[in-house]
């Protein structure tokens, strides 16, 4: 008869947990990457929980099942907090009957919830909103994703190139790139400074230490800007390379913005805070942003936030991809779903009055 | 104790809400083939500990893949 187990990591254990990671998504993830992502945040180390099965025949534990929560620090105004996003949560397929894979979530959970303020997920569509809702998250917040074209032509190409999922199109060269690219690109606001910076530059320049102590204390709750953090998720992050820009204006104050996929015309930004948050320059800063990628020659760029930050922005200056009436409709099919981000308020959390909506949240990515 | 039925096994699935017709589902054929996914067992494990104020442990739940299964396990027959 086979038996059922759980307990912490220990030492090694990375080898057996990437090894089932590999095999259960198809992806070829080193076990230095892991180490990165699990071993060195500044929340300190990822709670990383193992399923195993045993048999009577006595031969040793296999490791079945997985389930992460990466520390995340969070401030709220001048409080320092800790959050924690669910991760790789995963079961060997062959153990997805024979398990209630929630109910050992459910024993994890008792023991690791009293370290964090606050638990989220950010992929919420269908099955996994349900099993993080019987998890007592909530989900009031959606994501929203802007998409903003640089030129005339760029956002009816790009439209056309996201739902043949022909990304590719993209590349120098090809029609849709070349159709994007047609017509005059904004000119940037005048009075903004911005400067561009490598992960090497970014790690030596002095305004990343200074920044977010500086301005922290005027955002609710979001996910903390600190040196230390910035340092973690951008600059040394092995799985992506990212441009870190900070921005400088005398009437508008300053602000960081931190940009992925610089090289095919599509860029995201990964991270965007300013000075004063809650200001009109807020969305003039993320203009200068959308103007700078513009002449490094992206004519899209992407931002992806929750519709409870979108305030911030102003709807008067940009058009989020669901205001569109066509994303209105292909949503109305059922092609896409929406996708919310379950939030889970712990103790410690309720007892600082902390709420689980109204943040400022970012891509939240690792 | 109280003696468990197909028809109590239905009314839980019922009680869970999940999104099947209870009345409908064959006795014999596994839950995953009848539209049922983890977190449906899930819910349907804890509503029956609930109703028999019995704990299920993690190694019987491999083998309870059906009604009829869970009936004869319940009634300690199984």
């Amino acid at each position: 008869m086979q038996s059922y187990s759980f307990r912490s990591y220990e030492q090694g254990d990375e080898h057996s947990i990437n090894d089932l990671f590999n095999y259960i998504t198809g992806a070829n993830r080193p076990v230095s990457q892991y180490g990165w992502q699990w071993f060195q945040a500044p929340g300190g180390r990822g709670e990383i929980w193992l399923i195993e099965c045993g048999s009577d025949s006595g031969a040793g534990k296999t490791l079945i099942g997985h389930h992460g929560i990466m520390p995340v620090r969070f401030s709220n105004g001048s409080e320092s907090l800790l959050f924690g996003k669910t991760e790789n949560t995963f079961v060997h397929p062959a153990y997805r009957t024979k398990i209630l894979y929630p109910r050992f979530e459910q024993r994890f959970r008792k023991l690791y919830e009293p370290r964090f303020h606050c638990l989220f997920s950010t992929t919420g569509p269908g099955d996994a909103l349900r099993q993080r809702q019987a998890h007592g998250y909530t989900a009031k917040a959606l994501w929203v994703k802007f998409v903003w074209g640089t030129r005339p032509l760029s956002n009816a190409a790009f439209m056309v190139a996201y739902l043949s999922r022909k990304m590719k199109a993209y590349k120098p060269g090809t029609l849709f790139s070349r159709l994007a690219k047609t017509g005059p690109a904004q000119s940037r606001h005048a009075g903004v400074t911005v400067c561009r910076h490598s992960s090497d530059e970014a790690r030596e320049a002095n305004i990343f230490h200074q920044f977010w102590p500086m301005v922290k204390n005027r955002y609710c709750i979001t996910p903390s800007r600190d040196y230390e953090d910035l340092n973690w998720r951008f600059w040394t992050n092995p799985n992506s390379k990212y441009l870190t820009l900070s921005l400088d204006s005398e009437t508008l104050g300053s602000g960081i913005a931190v940009i992925s996929n610089p090289e095919w015309g599509v860029m995201d930004i990964e991270d965007f805070v300013v000075e004063d948050p809650r200001s009109k320059s807020f969305g003039m800063l993320l203009k200068s942003v959308l103007q700078w990628a513009a002449e490094s020659g992206a004519f899209i760029v992407r931002f992806t936030t929750t519709d409870e930050s979108v305030q911030w922005i102003g709807k008067e200056n940009f058009m989020c991809r669901q205001d569109l009436g066509i994303w209105r409709l292909i949503m109305r099919s059922g092609y896409f779903q929406e996708i919310k981000m379950p939030r889970k308020l712990c103790d410690k959390g309720h007892k600082m009055g902390l709420t689980d909506h109204g943040w400022y949240i970012t891509p939240i990515i690792f | 104790m109280k003696v468990i039925t197909t028809a109590d096994i239905r009314n839980a699935i019922k009680t869970i809400g999940a999104r099947v017709d209870a009345e409908a589902m064959s006795v014999s054929v596994p839950f995953k083939d009848m539209g049922l996914d983890s977190l449906d067992r899930y819910n349907l494990f804890i509503e029956l500990e609930q109703i028999t104020e019995t704990e299920i442990p993690d190694e019987a739940i491999a083998d309870l893949q059906t009604i009829e299964a869970i009936v004869k396990y319940l009634n300690g027959v199984g």
